[in-house]
């Protein structure tokens, strides 16, 4: 199980990144941590003929708090993420879930880009981001501005065009610290999850998002009402996973995995006001 | 960008550079390029944790690296962390000293990871421990041990072993906590070249056309072999020929049909392994596909649909034993009569080492040598020495260290034998070492088995007859030795209960899946289908499980007794084993407990037990009931021990060396044992069937009987006293009267250089075992089932066992703990999967989700001790913790079921599984009118 030939280039700036991607074209992959990337060549399931290796760019690894926004570059390693101070202190939801991401080793080489980028469906990353309205810094010829809720297109699809690359994500700081909860169920400590949610109660409303149930992350705007208007956290759920059709997989089928999102949401629900209580 | 990057590094301080190319990974540069092997490459997926190294300070995978990327970093390995005198670091000194660590494949990604959770939090939790090590995976040792490690060096960087843990220390583990060992990936002699296999993708079918000749051209390319260039070459290819089962015959290649997904097409011989992968890619294949066969219950009965036409059946073996007028009237008329099914999913032995073989044949010489991963060097020798056509004789087999096997490499494999043929052909080196996706759909599977039970009790609940129906999938090429033990499951189904009829069908049927093969336990069914069936079985007579088995457990008193298929079960203690689970749980206020929080707060918690006895050190099967030792006394006095056996995790250099040294009243330093070579060894039965006490123990103590016999009369001669009163003394040979008056074994080894027959003090013994030895097992288990999520938590978890006298207690508890985390891995989360054309959708670690250090219970073992009457009063017991665990964790999660309805009657006990029985049992509660859902 070895990666076929690639060509190998590793720029030492964003821009020298970006130039490669323009003069090669499609088919060419970045390299971040490569924890999901490298499987993927080792068992030659994907070959690129080109590789672009960011990490030899330091200007994409970075954490600075600006007031009321929190950046991350693309290429910080998600234990540097969940070890941070500023983060911890600013958004201790995206603390936690990263320390979910995976064993010590896979974390110590994963970044934040690639667990944004690669688009996992059953990842709890896209859907902290969504849930933290965070914004995605993509830069190709221009540097734009992508919301999280617009970024995740499909399974594995994002907002990126062929010759971008995600630079970093942004994340608004609530000004009064929100009560949360993730839920992730999964028979093991690693693997994907088979489904999952996360909770963020505001002041005034809160957020719902599912995970491993959809392509995408999504938001139940009925679950989310009946949030705030303080329903019981089984009817949150149950509102939560009204129309959801998960389709059937060789373990486990859509009506289980239904079912758990669920009892992942009322679990999430139930933690996050309970955080609130003893706030 | 050029093929070839120049990269240095630091590595263990010391520097390193090399040319290198892009795409070779951190790991494949620090085994081919820096020679240090001990970054194990396991499933090159970043999920083993095998190949865990430090860059730059913080732990990585290296698998999932580019050693490029690793340009400028300061790299350490495991070879790397012990002091500059060879002393081991304080987390490998622990890791010995607690026996966390079997084969010893996956310690150092252990103690990489392990060194670093150290230093990040020097005082850990257990929880975080476990979770500080979930991205590293051991299939022996269940991770108790190695949890207790890391705690243990956590304290004051770990305390200095006790006399009583010190008496007990694997000398194996030196070189493998050392970073030392020797797998066979680690052998590569000068001009060693690189073999992949082309593998079918298709189930089933005709090959139209292959063609290599783009392959054949691509630059590193040695060779391309097809069924047109080994096929005719190639000698019988069974594992063993009195095991045999030679229809279908096997061949090297696939040449005209392919019969799984899996199945060797070309083997592609070239300068490395990436080349070699890049030549499969050039092959053109073409396949007509035809219709698989996948499923075995109805395989059995089809005769259009066949995985080998020309045979007319997909049936392999049938085998019924009669049913007499005196069970049909138990099973026809008792008071209670109690069908039940059990079905067993198709699981993989995942050893964390995958097969390999080096092998290589030097024309000049004539003479092939091979190391190869197997638990059997001597039958290796001998089935390379049938493919090849050599001579035995002019073959050498080596095994030095195994990463673990669990019965997959206890006879050479198809892919093995063909690699060995291909080095002789060419007359070159050839390495093959598997990978983790042909490890999962190429090499052997297991398991795979439906039975349906029938048993007769009368009012009381006492069994009055039983009667199984078991129906094995044995895969495309059933390997004989499978086929033959499928029976043992219906002879020896009663088990340690009082059941005075039984009879029994088995089938075996074809179907285009990769080969069943041996796993931990090949006649575990009949434990796993008994066991279930008895918890189904007490729901339905209104018993409780406990209350069931103990009206109908077999008492010391019965013994020895006969099973109505005439196999005699003796020096056996079910019956205690038993009541030491039911205490050690507090059975009856577990049950309170249960009832209480069922009516108080709806919870669901499950209580299983289940009985085992394990068939070890079998008698007639040869030539696997035999085996061989010779000892011979050094000049120093120092006596080395001759063993066929190997090392994959069993720590049989040490227990062997603990028989001989009791035997012969020698410190257990003074013997060393050497094995895994068959160029130093006598030929015998290898490490397996939980046979390596009680069969190669009997051998060693009556090698040292012999030597003894010897050693008295040269004492005799040298001390001027009768032989009959030298006996062991503090090292020497002493005379019983005499205080003052002992020889040394290295005055009698100087003794018989000028005395002896043959000039050196030496001995040979031989043990044939008898029919059976068996040990005997409880396990109990307490669990939980989110009755929302389906998801299972294990509370607490006992074993109590009787494997007679115990030679290593350390060592015995290892191999239950690490039996019962696969047994437990079976009941909750295995299985190997294929679509519904054949294709597999199980490739490796990541789809086939074995336990990490989070899921694994502490398992608590209790002994008992009651001697088999073999020599040293062992009873072999490396197969029943598998055995007993998987179904003792269904009965418990069965019973927390029950509480609400909902059945289950096949593993793993998924989420999937739980929440559809729990889903099925809200609906019939919903519709009281209609009939419960048989399961199906």
């Amino acid at each position: 199980m070895k990666p076929a030939r690639f060509a190998y280039h590793a720029p030492a700036t964003a821009a020298e990144a970006v130039a490669l991607l323009a003069e090669h074209g499609p088919g060419t992959r970045l390299l971040a941590g490569g924890q999901t990337l490298m499987p993927l060549l080792a068992s030659r399931t994907v070959r690129p003929p080109r590789i672009v290796d960011l990490n030899r760019v330091p200007e994409l690894a970075f954490v600075t708090r600006d007031g009321s926004r929190l950046r991350i570059g693309a290429l910080t390693r998600l234990r540097h993420v969940e070890n941070d101070p500023a983060v911890r202190a600013a958004l201790p939801l995206l603390a936690e879930v990263t320390a979910l991401a995976g064993p010590v080793q896979v974390r110590h080489r994963a970044t934040v880009g690639g667990a944004l980028a690669y688009a996992d469906p059953a990842a709890e990353y896209p859907a902290v981001a969504v849930a933290l309205d965070a914004r995605i810094e993509v830069r190709g010829d221009e540097i734009r501005q992508v919301d999280a809720a617009e970024f995740f297109l499909g399974a594995h699809r994002t907002a990126l065009g062929a010759t971008e690359l995600l630079a970093a994500v942004e994340f608004p700081v609530p000004s009064a610290p929100a009560a949360y909860a993730i839920e992730r169920i999964a028979p093991r400590a690693t693997g994907p999850a088979l489904a999952g949610a996360v909770v963020v109660l505001g002041p005034a409303t809160g957020r719902i998002v599912l995970f491993g149930v959809t392509p995408t992350p999504v938001r139940p705007a009925a679950a989310e009402a009946a949030l705030a208007r303080g329903a019981a956290p089984d009817e949150v759920a149950e509102a939560a996973v009204e129309g959801l059709d998960p389709p059937d997989t060789p373990t486990i089928r859509g009506v289980s995995r239904r079912a758990l999102a669920r009892g992942a949401v009322a679990r999430a629900v139930a933690t996050a006001r309970d955080k609130v209580t003893h706030a | 960008m050029p093929e070839h990057i120049d990269v240095k590094m630091t590595v263990n301080g010391q520097p390193r550079s090399a040319t290198t190319t892009a795409r070779t990974t951190l790991a494949d540069f620090l085994r081919e390029s820096c020679g240090l092997t001990a970054t194990h490459v396991g499933c090159e997926q970043g999920v083993c944790g095998a190949c865990t190294v430090s860059m730059d300070g913080v732990t990585v995978l290296s698998c999932l690296l580019l050693a490029v990327q690793a340009d400028g970093a300061e790299i350490r390995t495991a070879e790397g962390l012990g002091g500059p005198d060879g002393a081991l670091s304080p987390l490998a000194a622990a890791l010995q000293a607690e026996h966390g660590i079997q084969c010893g494949f996956c310690t150092p990604g252990f103690l990489m990871r392990g060194t670093e959770l150290l230093r990040e939090r020097p005082a850990p939790a257990e929880a975080e421990i476990r979770a500080g090590l979930c991205g590293n995976l051991c299939r022996c040792t269940g991770y108790t041990n190695v949890i207790k490690a890391v705690a243990r060096a956590a304290e004051a960087g770990g305390t200095a072993p006790s006399p009583a843990e010190q008496a007990a220390l694997r000398r194996e583990d030196l070189r493998l906590l050392a970073g030392r060992g020797e797998f066979v990936n680690d052998v590569s002699p000068p001009g060693t070249l690189h073999a992949a296999f082309l593998r079918s993708i298709v189930a089933s079918g005709r090959i139209l056309r292959l063609d290599a000749s783009a392959a054949r051209s691509l630059d590193g390319v040695v060779a391309v072999l097809t069924a047109a260039d080994l096929n005719d070459r190639a000698g019988p290819m069974q594992p063993t020929p009195r095991l045999a089962d030679d229809d279908p015959r096997l061949l090297p290649l696939a040449g005209e049909r392919v019969h799984f997904a899996g199945e060797p097409l070309a083997l592609v011989v070239a300068r490395d392994r990436y080349v070699a992968e890049d030549a499969l890619e050039l092959i053109e294949v073409e396949i007509e596909p035809a219709r698989p066969v996948l499923e075995p219950e109805t395989a059995a009965e089809d005769t259009t649909n066949l995985v080998y036409p020309e045979t007319g059946t997909n049936l392999c073996t049938e085998m019924a034993s009669p049913v007499r007028p005196k069970l049909r009237r138990a099973l026809d008329d008792s008071p209670h009569v109690v069908r039940a099914t059990c079905r067993q999913q198709r699981q993989a032995n995942a050893p964390m080492e995958t097969r390999g073989v080096v092998a290589s044949y030097d024309p000049g010489t004539g003479e092939l040598s091979a190391t190869i991963s197997t638990q059997n060097p001597h039958e290796a020798k001998l089935a390379m020495s049938r493919v090849t056509g050599l001579a035995a004789e002019r073959i050498r087999v080596t095994a030095r260290d195994v990463g673990g096997s669990f019965g997959q490499k206890f006879w050479t494999g198809r892919d093995e034998l063909t690699v060995t043929l291909a080095a002789y052909v060419l007359g070159r080196t050839i390495k093959w070492i598997e990978d983790g996706r042909e490890n999962f759909t190429a090499s052997t599977h297991a398991r795979g088995d439906v039975g349906t039970g029938t048993f007769a009790l009368d009012e009381d609940g006492r069994f009055l007859g039983s009667y199984l129906d078991h129906l094995e999938d044995t895969g495309a090429y059933p390997t004989g030795v499978i086929a033959k033990a499928g029976p043992f499951v219906g002879m020896m189904f009663t088990g340690p209960y009082r059941i005075p009829q039984h009879a029994f069908r088995f089938r075996s049927v074809r179907t285009s899946t990769c080969p069943r093969g041996a796993y931990r336990g090949p006649w575990a069914f009949a434990t796993v289908a008994r066991e279930e069936m008895l918890d189904e079985v007490a729901r339905a007579v209104g018993l409780d499980p406990l209350e069931l088995r103990r009206r109908n457990v077999l008492s010391a008193a019965e013994l020895p007794y006969s099973l109505p298929t005439r196999l005699m079960l003796d020096h056996v203690t079910p019956a205690d084993t038993l009541e030491e689970v039911a205490r050690l749980l507090d059975y009856d206020r577990l049950r309170e407990r249960q009832r209480r929080l069922f009516e108080q707060e709806g919870r669901l918690l499950g209580l299983g037990l289940a009985l085992c006895v394990e068939p070890s050190s079998i008698g007639t099967m040869d030539p696997i009931s035999t085996d061989t030792a010779r000892l011979r006394v050094e000049p120093d006095g120092t006596v080395t021990a001759f063993l066929a056996t190997g090392s994959g995790g069993q720590g049989v250099e040490t227990t062997m060396a603990q028989v001989v040294a009791g035997e012969l009243g020698l410190a257990v330093d003074a013997v060393r044992v050497v094995q895994g070579d068959t160029g130093d060894t006598p030929y015998g039965r290898g490490t397996g069937a939980s046979g390596t006490a009680v069969i190669t123990g009997s051998a060693c103590r009556a090698a040292a009987g012999e030597l003894l016999t010897t050693a008295r009369q040269l004492a005799a001669g040298l001390l001027g006293v009768p032989a009959e009163r030298i006996e062991p003394r503090d090292g020497a040979l002493a005379d019983r009267l005499d205080p003052a008056a002992a020889a040394t074994w290295a005055e009698l080894a100087q003794a018989a250089r000028t005395a002896g027959d043959t000039g050196v003090l030496e001995a040979v013994g031989r043990f044939k075992a008898p029919p059976v030895t068996w040990s005997n097992a409880c396990h109990g288990c307490l669990v939980e089932v989110d009755r929302e999520l389906g998801l299972v938590r294990i509370e607490r978890y006992v074993v109590a066992e009787d494997c007679g006298r115990i030679i290593n207690t350390k060592v015995v508890e290892g191999q239950v703990a690490g039996g019962v985390l696969q047994g437990i891995g079976g009941a909750l989360f295995e299985e190997v999967r294929y679509d519904e054309q054949g294709r597999p959708l199980t490739l490796g670690l990541a789809d086939y989700t074995v336990p990490t250090a989070v899921e694994a219970p502490a398992v608590e073992c209790a002994h008992i001790e009651t001697p088999s009457p073999t020599p040293g009063g062992h009873k072999g017991m490396g197969q029943g913790g598998a055995v007993g665990a998987l179904p003792c964790v269904f009965n418990a999660v069965a019973d927390a079921l029950a509480l609400v309805g909902a059945r289950v009657d096949r593993t793993p006990v998924d989420p999937e599984r739980i929440l559809t029985a729990l889903a099925r049992a809200d609906a019939e509660r919903l519709q009281p009118a209609a009939r419960p859902a048989s399961p199906s």
